[in-house]
């Protein structure tokens, strides 16, 4: 299993040990898909999930690929990073169907757009019209203050009437 | 009140059959509260399958806004009268989702609630106790939070409607947002 290392390390790629059984890959955007491709062929045939990291301080998103192999019992985590002013990725659809899924859910949640993906419609959220909102710019408390903590005669396009007791 | 009304509220409250709406981790309190240990039947209160045979609904906890329009839905289909159990924190202030963008702050802005059962959970006791000073609220005709509905509806609309029908983002600043294309 070392040997998987070297090889991914002479493809000019970073990689290091996390745990005992597992290790990571960073890829740059354009190399991720061979990357993928490249450890399913080595084994690591189960798609485990995909999340997001909003780096906003550095202006990225950090995409998270978690891979695994039952026959050599190790996880690959793949990251790549892409700019979190146009956050625009190629959808692994292909290669694993349940991919899709998860990059619905992060479009959704993140903003991101997954070119190649047929269905990113809404996922979880109800008729949602602001910023995704598992960005970091995202004000959560300011947002339920708003929506949820109203006084009773204030009114947001929608004229409150008068309570009888 | 007419001696008939006093009569019929004296067996209303005998006979309760209860609707739980398990939204929130709440609903892991019921099933000791409904078997031998706790037994709720004693109280002539048991679980039943459809709204519109139920006369009181139990809210277990944390409410979003998926799940608020089906409680509407649901509220609005049971015959009148009716009974709204608000269970846990998260149902009288949102509870330790309080500045979550998803989940509702207090439940009685939508629907009337008759009586909240604090706690994060409220043990089976707790909801007994509230069984028990609901059956005496309404035996002495005082929980009418089905009248204040109707009385209210306007009120209560516009409050589900602010939620659930948003036409513009709730924060003005989405103009900072880059849209792609």
């Amino acid at each position: 299993m070392a040997d998987i290392i070297d090889e991914i390390k002479s493809m000019d790629l970073k990689t290091s040990w996390l745990g005992d059984w597992e290790f990571e890959v960073l890829t740059p955007k354009d190399r991720l898909a061979a990357t993928l491709s490249y450890l399913k062929a080595k084994g690591f045939k189960a798609f485990m999930g995909l999340s997001c990291v909003d780096w906003i301080e550095e202006g990225n998103f950090e995409l998270v690929y978690i891979l695994q192999s039952y026959d050599l019992a190790l996880e690959a985590i793949v990251k790549t990073k892409i700019p979190r002013q146009r956050p625009v990725i190629e959808s692994m659809g292909t290669l694993w169907k349940l991919c899709e899924v998860y990059e619905r859910e992060m479009h959704e949640f993140f903003g991101i757009e997954f070119t190649g993906n047929p269905n990113l419609k809404p996922f979880f959220l109800e008729n949602w019209l602001d910023i995704p909102p598992l960005r970091k710019d995202f004000d959560t408390l300011a947002f339920s203050e708003e929506l949820f903590e109203f006084k009773e005669d204030e009114t947001h396009g929608i004229k409150s009437p008068k309570r009888i007791e | 009140m007419s001696e008939w009304t006093e009569i019929v509220d004296y067996f209303r409250g005998r006979s309760m059959w209860m609707l739980h709406y398990c939204t929130g981790c709440g609903a892991i309190e019921l099933p000791p509260t409904m078997t031998s240990r706790w037994d709720m039947e004693r109280f002539g209160i048991t679980p039943m399958a459809t709204p519109r045979q139920a006369d009181i609904l139990l809210i277990t906890g944390y409410l979003a806004i998926k799940t608020l329009k089906r409680v509407v839905y649901t509220y609005e289909q049971m015959q009148a009268p009716k009974w709204v159990l608000g269970f846990g924190s998260c149902t009288i202030n949102g509870g330790i989702y309080w500045d979550s963008y998803n989940v509702i702050e207090s439940l009685d802005k939508y629907i009337p609630v008759d009586i909240y059962i604090a706690g994060c959970m409220p043990r089976p006791e707790a909801i007994l106790d509230a069984f028990v000073k609901l059956k005496e609220m309404v035996q002495k005709g005082e929980a009418k939070g089905y009248e204040k509905y109707v009385k209210n509806y306007d009120w209560y609309k516009a409050n589900q409607d602010r939620v659930l029908k948003r036409t513009s983002p709730v924060l003005k600043e989405i103009e900072k947002v880059t849209k792609i294309g």
